[in-house]
């Protein structure tokens, strides 16, 4: 898919050409880079890059009225490139007072998005499917819904984030999905990523499940 | 699914071939469906566009709906045809074309036509019994009429007048009684069918292993043991046990040679499928690569 030399960029023009398809994963309806490969790229491309985590009152975060945002700088060929993000739960919320896991998780992927600064899997971010220059396979377009149903399906998936964290087994799963099926399959037509995100929260809350059990 | 043309066969044939004559309208699962195996539906959802099937083998299929076509002009008195009926059930539109209604005193005698095999006939065909009971339970819940009897109409297009086999059907139209199920055993059946294509439709989505399809669905023959003979092609008997089939060689100084059972619906790619199901592939990979005892 690229024509990098090698297979290694050594430029960001390089980097914003490679392909980061095979090392991303959904979830809720947003794609994610894995920081772990995307470091390994951004050290063959440079092997002097390094990343600075920003600290604010000893703590590796801003304070946001009680919700915090990270800071990564990533320097690589010779330039500083800095990026924020807040620490978010599984529904993309931000966290009240959040702990070192989540703090933590938010902090490599903040990496990753600095490194997208840079070239590396940038597409991502821009909503693209492939890097630039990267022929696109002709895809089916969703279905056109008029406004007032799009409306009523953002609604739907509102409904779907608040309550299914109440089903407490997998029987109340599968019941929740048979009683919404009609719904499913209008979303799935309609609105294809909102509805990877509800299968996404239906897989998040079984692996729960699965964990309790 | 793709129509292919392999044969050179006139295109309207193929036109004819490409053209449903049976559309569920605006249900989700039509009877025929309901009583398909769940994972043979979501396979055919899944790559219906990599499906492909030859005009030449939709002869009889095409033959089938030329018929219905044929008898939905017969309007005869106290005869309702070719009815689609729908029903919600736990939320599901489900829905069931009607080839005939016997309209007596009593209540109606449901008739289905089927363009079939004389074999097919001689079978006891558990699909034909679940098929016209649930149209049965539909038509009593839409109609609120009592249905009284139910029948196959068989047409046999293979029907021969020298076949003197025992059951073996007595003129090429035959008509067969079917046994009818109490409507609350119908229902129950029903719901569990559903919930069954509901629950793979939901595993389809998140990833994970579809229903498998059970022995019955996958017309799984019998393994059979056949007693051979050196310099002879057929076998001189088969047999269903293999101490009996041992027996048997060592007096005829033969051999015996085993005929493992196999998928028939998944060999012959009846489902349309096989090529992409995990369970075939499975049964396939765990075929050994002899079957002859000596």
């Amino acid at each position: 898919m690229t024509n990098i030399p090698n297979g290694w960029a050594t430029s960001p023009v390089e980097l914003l050409k490679l392909n980061v398809n095979e090392h991303t994963e959904k979830k809720a309806g947003l794609t994610y880079l894995s920081w772990a490969w995307a470091w390994q790229e951004a050290l063959k491309a440079d092997p002097t890059v390094n990343f600075m985590v920003h600290m604010f009152d000893g703590k590796p975060y801003m304070n946001i009225n009680g919700s915090g945002m990270v800071w990564v700088t990533v320097t690589m060929f010779g330039k500083a490139m800095t990026c924020f993000l807040p620490v978010m739960d599984y529904k993309n919320k931000c966290i009240a007072d959040p702990d070192a896991f989540e703090v933590n998780k938010t902090i490599m992927r903040c990496l990753t998005k600095a490194l997208a600064l840079h070239g590396l899997g940038l597409y991502i971010y821009s909503g693209e499917d492939l890097p630039e220059g990267a022929e696109k396979p002709p895809v089916a377009r969703p279905r056109e819904l008029p406004e007032a149903s799009v409306e009523s399906l953002n609604l739907f998936v509102e409904g779907i984030r608040e309550f299914i964290g109440h089903c407490s087994s997998d029987a109340d799963l599968v019941s929740f999905w048979k009683n919404n099926q009609t719904q499913l399959d209008e979303l799935k037509a309609a609105l294809p990523d909102s509805f990877a995100e509800v299968v996404d929260l239906f897989k998040q809350a079984k692996s729960a499940l699965k964990e309790k059990s | 699914m793709k129509i292919t043309n392999k044969y050179g066969v006139p295109d309207n044939l193929v036109t004819l071939a490409s053209r449903e004559y049976y559309t569920k309208g605006k249900s989700q699962y039509s009877v025929t469906e309901l009583l398909s195996p769940p994972r043979i539906k979501r396979l055919r959802e899944k790559f219906n566009e990599n499906i492909e099937q030859d005009v030449s083998d939709m002869l009889w299929q095409m033959l089938g709906s030329a018929l219905h076509v044929v008898f939905e002009r017969s309007q005869t008195p106290g005869y309702v045809t070719e009815e689609r009926v729908f029903l919600e059930v736990d939320g599901v539109t489900l829905s069931g074309q009607i080839d005939v209604q016997q309209e007596t005193p009593e209540g109606i005698v449901l008739i289905d036509y089927k363009f079939t095999s004389a074999w097919a006939v001689m079978q006891d065909k558990v699909e034909w019994e679940e098929q016209l009971n649930v149209y049965a339970w539909l038509l009593q819940k839409v109609k609120g009429k009592p249905v009284i009897g139910l029948k196959i109409c068989a047409m046999i297009r293979d029907f021969s007048r020298h076949d003197q086999r025992e059951d073996y059907p007595d003129s090429p139209i035959h008509m067969m009684d079917i046994p009818l199920w109490d409507m609350e055993i119908t229902e129950r059946f029903v719901k569990e069918r559903l919930h069954q294509h509901q629950l793979s439709k939901m595993q389809m989505e998140l990833g994970e292993n579809l229903p498998q399809c059970s022995n019955a669905e996958r017309w799984m023959s019998e393994t059979v043991y056949a007693v051979k003979r050196e310099g002879r092609k057929t076998a001189i008997k088969l047999f269903t046990s293999i101490e009996e089939a041992q027996e048997r060689a060592v007096k005829e100084k033969g051999y015996v040679e085993t005929r493992l059972g196999e998928p028939r619906r998944c060999t012959g790619n009846f489902c349309g499928v096989a090529a992409h199901c995990d369970q075939y592939s499975e049964w396939l990979g765990n075929q050994p690569s002899g079957t002859a005892e000596a």
